[in-house]
Order: structure tokens, then sequence, then C-alpha cells
């Protein structure tokens, strides 16, 4: 095998482990995103819309 | 709809990346998302700060950032996971779907250090810039891209990626 070509796999190598933490931490923000709020979340919220931030 | 009232319903749509955001940070889900309650109260009560037309997504990562490190310096100890108590408790979600073992790669993730974490965060899953990221951050675009470079090769070093690498190397497999 050619060096070019061992640079080559390696650079691809890198570029497919880059990739793969990537998608990985990617998918764990979205899981977290993608979860209804928790309870004290929500009322929080609500109380804010009705103007009672300290509730 | 008034000003006002456009301004909260889009902090409201980005409570759910906050609480993603805050979850990078603080590792427990819990204190996550007292982080994120203590970052509604603060951006709703300045809502009037808030120049319209900014991105308000980086506004309030910029809060909830500072109030972890402001309470990070109060309570470096209870924070630090130098035990792995807290990536012990990363719930197991089991979902295999080839790209790499969610349970390993999040226990991998959470003993990062938290600048590394937000970094790593920031940059590769909430699609923000490095130089939005850099904002965030009060530091230099280059620290933030060292930042996520350190991140990744640490990561991989704790799933054992280099090593497999290194057997798969055709330069240095045989030696």
């Amino acid at each position: 095998m050619s060096h070019d070509r061992q640079e080559q796999n390696g650079r691809d190598s890198a570029r497919g482990e880059d990739d793969t933490i990537s998608r990985s931490i990617k998918r764990v923000y979205d899981q977290i995103a993608d979860e209804p709020l928790p309870d004290s979340l929500r009322s929080l919220l609500e109380r804010l819309k009705q103007g009672e931030p300290r509730g | 709809m008034s000003d006002a009232d456009l301004r909260q319903e889009e902090l409201v749509g980005h409570v759910p990346a906050l609480r993603a955001f805050a979850r990078s940070l603080a590792n427990d889900a819990s204190h996550a998302d007292d982080l994120v309650q203590e970052t509604v109260l603060k951006a709703w009560s300045n809502l009037d700060s808030y120049a319209t037309g900014t991105n308000m997504r980086a506004w309030l990562f910029t809060i909830l950032r500072n109030t972890f490190y402001s309470e990070f310096r109060k309570f470096r100890r209870e924070v630090e996971d130098v035990d792995g108590k807290i990536a012990a408790q990363v719930p197991d979600r089991a979902a295999q779907d080839g790209v790499m073992d969610m349970r390993d790669f999040e226990k991998a993730f959470a003993q990062l250090p938290p600048d590394q974490r937000e970094a790593l965060t920031l940059v590769g899953a909430s699609g923000l810039t490095y130089e939005e990221a850099a904002e965030i951050c009060g530091c230099a675009v280059g620290t933030v891209k060292s930042r996520v470079n350190r991140a990744r090769v640490r990561i991989a070093e704790l799933l054992g990626t280099e090593k497999d690498k290194a057997e798969n190397d055709p330069v240095t497999a045989d030696l």
C-alpha cells in the first residue's frame, strides 16, 4: 500500500471516528430536547405567563 | 401579539434546547433542570434587555452557562465526578443502532471536564458556529476548537477506539 494511500486511510478513519462522536453527541442532545418538560418547569412557565414569577 | 409576548413565546420555545445544554454541563438531570429554571427566571425578568433579532438561544445559553459556573465555583466538589458516581447514574438508553453504545458514550462524555462538554455540545449538537460558541463561552474561537478537539480525542481514548485504530493501522499493526 502506498504511503499516500495509508495517509488517506488514516484521515478517513479519523473522520469516521469524528462523525461517530458527532452523531452520538447529537443523538444524546436531541433525546433530551425531545423529552416532555418536567412538571416543575411547565408549572413555572405557566406562572410566568400569568405574571406570577415566584408563585 | 405584542413584542413582549413574542419574546416570551420565543423563550419558551428554546427551553428544550436549554435542557439539553444544561444536561451537558451538569450531568445530573435534576441539577440540570434546576439550572434551566434559574435561567428561565433570569431571562424572563430581563427580556427587555434582549435585543430583538439577535440570537436568543445564544443569549439564553450564556445566562445558563454563567449560572452554572457561578454555582460551580461555589460547589466545585459537588459537581466534580472524580469517582464516576454521576457517570454511573446515567440512564441506560440501550437503543443500539450500530452507531455507538450510548451508555458507553454517555459515561465517556460525563468524564470530560465541563469546558470540553459544553464546547462539544454547543458545536457538535446545538448547531452553533465556533464563533457563536466562543461568544457564549467568553473565549477565543481557537480555544473552542481546541476544547472540541481535546474532547473528541479523550472520548475516543475512553471508548478504546484509539486502541482499535492502532491495531488496524497497516503501519503499526505488525509492530
